[in-house]
């Protein structure tokens, strides 16, 4: 588990032992009671195994979610240190307008150096001067080549601090001896698998030199492969393909001599524990160069090591946030188990808790009896639970490793001891509040009603209380709609009138009976919630309305069945009328359930509750896999190939070259080119604070003609797309917007992306040589795959970023959408493999992407559906309880004429209907509420019928078989008993 | 002319045995019952009254001896037979009433009528027509909690009678009834028994209720120690 939380475990796990000390401290000092409690645990075997099964869900879904987030956690940590091993910091300049580092003098290196020797750098154990560019490489042997390798000059004796390289038959070489020989240079393996290169092969850099820093001179640089090196330590620098040479090498190539654009900084100790000393290591270097805005080149220390794995550990924790979200309803149901187990227990005893009271136990012994005997299983379903969490998080990651083997990510499963104490903790804690809230309401009893076995005698009409409780609700729901309008929160606006209904049904109920205003309140809600308009515009929700949705939804659908239960019962029988044994039958199964209306309705909850959650996650995987068009649209711009080439090596006329190439020329109908510039910027209206590095793209004319990417929104200014795009290419403030911030504005993608956000009609600063320059954001669009910046005309971008050439292409071939497709995409590969392109065939990585997606909803769908065990233990607790307190009615029913079968078909359609019911409200539910997803997928295509057709009824009716077989397993055995009941044994029986 | 006899129990025993304990309920017990007698079964508590009831009705077997009912032996019967049996020819009151607490008044007495394979329709009106005869023909929605225990025994005795049973066994059935009840409750099966000449077996530690019948059967440890026809 993360850091951070470390002292939040530690408090939760000593609040827990404490709780659970005081609780067994009273336990022994009251000896009796716990004895009570312990023998009461232990009378009914059988049921501990169901109950704690039950129980222990909670528990295993919550520790497989922090599991879940320590793997991934720990991934995205191993990435780090190992592609950045022993380099903690680097000094440089973010800032050449290609995106690459700014060259500065090598003095700042020997300044630093000096300093070290002089004690002065005392929280570093290494620094290394560095040159590190990207260029596209080529082996002159196997006519392999690489778009993107990193160059990197460097100080073979000053690197030897940063550990050696080690070469691929083991031996571990500096470079020092490599290096003596000419133009000779050491690669990763990662390179040489691209290259198929070998120690001995000629590669060739292809790399552009800006002479007066504006006259692009294009350049190739032969070098021998002297030795390969393992992809580990310095080898392995930013997890690329990197190429090694001297960095006098690099200066002489690139024509910098004397300068350099890195250093790299160690800090004192080891690869994961040098970070921290990330502070003091900054101050000090800041202490000889200066800050970012003293010194004349801009030189900063960037804390590369730490910020990365703060990113690391913040994507893990919204990981496994984003599956403890998810796992909310199989907590909620695992929590009305709870309920449902003790007010049973109770239920059985309470013949021997009215005897109990009547000898002179007070309600609080009783409670306590309870708590004591709950704290048992809360212990031991948590400590069963956390283990059963590790195992489900095994099992996905597993299944993680299986979809994103082939990308060829390794997913090893790694988890933290503080995982599972805090999924422990946090189990046993919500298990012990829900048992001592439930002993708490089933320890009041009528002792002479509970010691005869009388049943509480049912109200006519509402109490009081009930009507006020009512008021108090109606209140709350005024002010909940209130504050949702005000506050533009949906949460707030959906749950306050639901809340408002409810309340108003139970004033009401005085006067009209419960049935008819429970009725129209849940009717009310459940419309309220599926209302497929937006009322108020710009109000914000995240995940939690899919939790306050599916709550409020099923808590309404079962009010409503429950509210009707009568009508429900009286049309199913008659539809059984005319069948023989079919009616005494479906009536005796029907009638229990819709009378035990509490007990009923908390198991209907639990169980839709998890079906509805597996059903919106099926129903959202299915318009993933169906949304490729969609996504087709909006990434592609209606291009079907995306064209990179190296900054090194940028194509100066590319729509002239494919006219004269002989496999290239008349394949395509349109080329649309665009330059980028590195910068930073900020939005005006966020200030200067928010200043984030963005992309300035110049679009040819070709692409501003011809491009349909779709915007997101555009400013009421304009007419239309092709409206915005003129004005882009007329007035240079004006720029559009790639969907990036927008998706960070909206709460879609973390704050952690770094992104500069901004919507139309905002207006922008952007860094450029000449100085500041406000733009005003005309457009967004909904593009956020292929380039993330602000689009200018090339014409702009070079007035003010100077001359650049097109390094991004975008392609529509003659035969667009058709296989040939990515034969075109492998010859404009071949056709400019000295500009190192790198070509996307758009429909292919979208479908890739939409593929892999849909994989991982499917195995979230999978991991949710682990909740039916809450329902299914819960269903079959209401059986075995069921035949055990109807023992004696089960011998009247013999005794009048039910056959055996009969009472077990009896037994097997109570429990099939409440499954069923649970079924069908969680699959109607979830596909209903899916519309708004669906309506959020498709936007203004979106139509009924394309939503219907959508619905995977093959999956749903998976998920209901599955549900529904299972049930009946775990609940066979109790109706096979119930049945195989002698009459007159059970005519004698007293509970 | 010779007596019909509709139930005749031939040296009937019954053995419960719970672990290593065994209990003799019954040993050896012989009677003979006849069509649209009343009789009654006395005796202290845990003298085997109730399993006799048992046995003779078919909701428990005999460990040795033969139960023979309208010329058929129990023996004879399977399981299901005896419940179709039951559900046909043999009606229960019970001193608890046991009447399914989620049922309504009329639900609980149409129940052997559906057992039977009466349509809905049918049954219900009988089950109101049976309802009336006990004086309660305004409670047919009520639940059990809703009656008195005077009422929720009539409803029993109207469920009991409805199917127009041959025989009807009747187990402490003025049990938890207070002395007015009880009275009341009786009236009725002996006009029922009057008037329809149905057989009553009724089993009971009253003794003001076990002289209302034809014949008093005194039960002790398992075997029938007096046998008497009460005066009046």
């Amino acid at each position: 588990m993360m850091v951070g939380i470390m002292n939040g475990t530690m408090s939760l796990v000593i609040f827990v032992l404490v709780i659970f000390g005081v609780v067994f401290l009273i336990g022994f000092s009251k000896r009796a009671l716990f004895r009570m409690a312990l023998r009461n645990l232990w009378r009914r075997k059988t049921n501990i195994a169901v109950v704690t099964a039950g129980l222990l869900i909670g528990t295993a879904i919550i520790t497989s979610s922090f599991v879940i987030g320590d793997t991934f956690g720990y991934i995205f940590k191993s990435v780090v240190y190992e592609e950045l091993d022993r380099t903690d910091e680097l000094v440089g300049a973010l800032g050449g307008r290609t995106g690459a580092y700014a060259y500065f003098p090598s003095s700042y290196y020997q300044n630093l150096s000096d300093a070290r020797d002089a004690g002065n750098l005392t929280s570093i154990d290494g620094l290394a001067p560095a040159i590190l560019e990207s260029a596209p490489v080529l082996d002159t042997l196997t006519s392999l080549s690489e778009a993107s390798v990193n160059i990197m000059g460097i100080d073979a004796r000053a690197d030897a601090e940063f550990g050696f390289f080690h070469e691929v038959d083991g031996d571990r070489i500096t470079g020092e001896t490599v290096f003596l020989q000419p133009n000779a240079t050491i690669i990763n393996e990662r390179l040489a698998k691209q290259l198929d290169a070998e120690p001995g092969h000629i590669v060739l850099i292809h790399y552009t030199v800006y002479i007066n820093e504006t006259i692009p001179d294009p350049r190739v640089k032969s070098l021998t492969v002297a030795s390969i090196v393992k992809n580990v330590g310095k080898a392995n620098f930013l997890w690329g393909e990197n190429l090694f040479i001297t960095l006098d090498l690099a200066q002489e190539m690139f024509e910098k001599p004397g300068m350099i654009n890195l250093i790299r900084v160690s800090n004192e100790g080891g690869v994961e524990t040098g970070v921290a000393r990330t502070d003091s290591a900054k101050e000090e270097i800041e202490a000889v160069i200066g800050t970012k805005d003293e010194n004349p080149f801009g030189l900063e220390v960037m804390t590369i090591k730490r910020d990365n794995i703060d990113i690391a550990e913040e994507g893990s924790q919204a990981i496994s946030e984003l599956f403890t979200i998810m796992s909310t309803f199989a907590i909620i149901a695992g929590v009305i188990l709870i309920v449902n187990i003790f007010v049973m227990l109770a239920e059985e005893r309470k013949s021997e808790m009215g005897t109990a009271r009547a000898l002179g136990m007070k309600r609080r012994h009783l409670v306590l009896s309870y708590v004591l005997e709950g704290s048992v299983y809360a212990l031991l379903a948590a400590f069963l639970g956390a283990f059963a969490g590790l195992g489900i998080a095994y099992l996905m990651i597993l299944a993680f490793a299986q979809i994103f083997g082939a990308a060829g990510l390794a997913i090893p499963f790694y988890f933290e001891a503080d995982s599972l104490i805090l999924g422990f903790s946090l189990g046993a804690l919500i298990t012990f509040m829900t048992v001592v809230l439930s002993s708490w309401v089933v320890s009041k009893l009528n002792i002479v009603r509970a010691i005869r076995g009388i049943p509480e005698p049912s109200l006519a009409r509402p109490t009081r209380r009930f009507v006020v409780m009512g008021g108090l609700l109606v209140a709350l729901g005024v002010l909940l709609t209130y504050a949702g309008v005000v506050q533009l929160s949906q949460a707030y606006f959906m749950t306050g009138p639901c809340i408002l209904l409810l309340g108003g049904a139970m004033v009401v109920s005085k006067r009209w009976g419960t049935r008819v205003p429970i009725t129209v309140a849940s009717l009310g809600s459940i419309v309220w919630i599926l209302l497929p308009v937006d009322l108020i515009e710009g109000m914000t929700g995240g995940m939690e309305m899919f939790i306050l949705s599916g709550v409020f939804l099923v808590l309404s659908a079962v009010l409503l069945v429950m509210a009707n239960s009568h009508a429900l019962v009286n049309f199913i029988s008659r539809l059984n009328a005319g069948r023989k044994d079919a009616l005494p039958v479906v009536r005796m199964a029907l009638s229990y359930p819709m009378k035990k209306k509490f007990r009923t309705g908390m198991t209907l909850v639990m169980f839709a509750l998890i079906i509805f959650t597996v059903t919106v996650i099926a129903m959202i995987s299915s318009f993933q896999a169906n949304f490729v068009e969609g996504t087709y649209e909006d990434q592609s711009g209606a291009y079907d190939i995306i064209g990179t080439a190296n900054y090194m090596t940028p194509i100066a006329n590319i729509s002239g070259t494919i006219q004269s190439s002989s496999i290239l020329a008349n394949r395509f109908d349109e080329v649309g080119t665009m330059t980028t510039a590195f910068t930073t910027a900020y939005n005006a209206g966020d200030g200067e604070n928010a200043t984030f590095h963005v992309r300035v793209y110049g679009a040819n004319d070709d692409f501003l003609d011809s491009n349909d990417f779709t915007f997101h929104s555009i400013s009421a200014d304009y007419d239309g797309p092709d409206d915005v795009w003129d004005a882009v290419r007329t007035n240079s403030s004006l720029i559009v917007l790639d969907a990036s911030g927008m998706l960070v504005i909206q709460g879609y993608a973390p704050e952690l992306m770094n992104v500069l956000q901004a919507e139309v009609d905002d207006t922008v600063v952007v860094d450029t040589p000449l100085g500041p320059s406000e733009k005003q954001v005309i457009g967004t669009l909904n593009e956020f795959y292929f380039f993330q910046g602000m689009i200018t005309s090339e014409v702009f971008s070079q007035d003010q970023f100077g001359p650049q050439l097109p390094v991004l292409f975008f392609f529509k071939g003659t035969d667009s959408g058709s296989s040939n497709i990515r034969s075109l995409a492998k010859d404009l590969e071949k056709e400019f493999v000295g500009s190192g392109l790198q070509t996307t065939v758009i429909w292919d990585f979208l479908a890739e992407q939409l593929r892999t997606q849909s994989a991982i909803m499917n195995l979230i769908q999978v991991y949710l559906g682990m909740g039916l065990v809450v329902g299914i233990a819960g269903l079959a607790i209401v059986a075995i309880r069921s035949v055990v307190e109807r023992r004696q009615e089960i011998g009247v029913m013999r005794a009048i004429g039910y056959k055996r079968r009969m009472v077990m078909r009896v037994f097997l359609m109570e429990i099939s209907f409440i499954s069923l019911l649970g079924i069908i409200a969680g699959i109607v539910l979830g596909v209903a509420l899916s519309f708004h997803i669906y309506r959020g997928f498709f936007g203004a295509t979106a139509e009924f019928t394309h939503f219907l057709s959508l619905i995977p009824i093959v999956n749903l009716l998976a998920i209901a078989v599955i549900a529904f077989v299972l049930t009946l397993l775990l609940t066979i055995s109790s109706a096979f008993k119930a049945a195989k009941i002698v009459p007159a044994e059970a005519l004698r029986f007293k509970e | 002319m010779e007596q019909e006899h509709i139930v005749q129990a031939k040296n009937l025993h019954k053995v419960y045995e719970t672990g290593e304990l065994k209990v003799h309920a019954l040993r050896g017990v012989d009677i003979e019952i006849e069509r649209g007698e009343m009789i009654s079964i006395m005796g202290p508590s845990g003298c085997g009254k109730t399993t006799l009831l048992n046995c003779l009705s078919g909701i428990d077997d005999p460990t040795q001896g033969e139960v023979i009912i309208e010329g058929t032996s129990l023996a004879d019967l399977s399981d299901n037979e005896k419940t179709e049996y039951r559900a046909k020819r043999i009606g229960f009151v019970f001193q608890a009433y046991n009447l399914f607490p989620v049922l309504t008044a009329a639900e609980n007495v149409e129940m052997p009528l559906l057992l039977g394979g009466v349509r809905l329709r049918e049954a219900r009106k009988r089950a109101l027509k049976a309802l009336k005869h006990v004086g309660l023909e305004d409670s047919e929605t009520k639940l059990p909690s809703e009656l008195s225990g005077g009422e929720q025994q009539r409803v029993a005795i109207a469920r009991a009678l409805v199917n127009d049973p041959a025989i009807v066994f009747g187990d402490e059935l003025t049990g938890n009834l207070d002395t007015e009840t009880s009275d009341q409750v009786m009236d009725l099966i002996h006009e029922m028994n009057r008037r329809n000449k149905q057989t009553f077996v009724i089993v009971t530690h009253d003794p003001k209720v076990g002289d209302m019948a034809h014949r008093v059967l005194k039960f002790r440890d398992g075997t029938v120690e007096k046998e008497y026809r009460p005066i009046g």
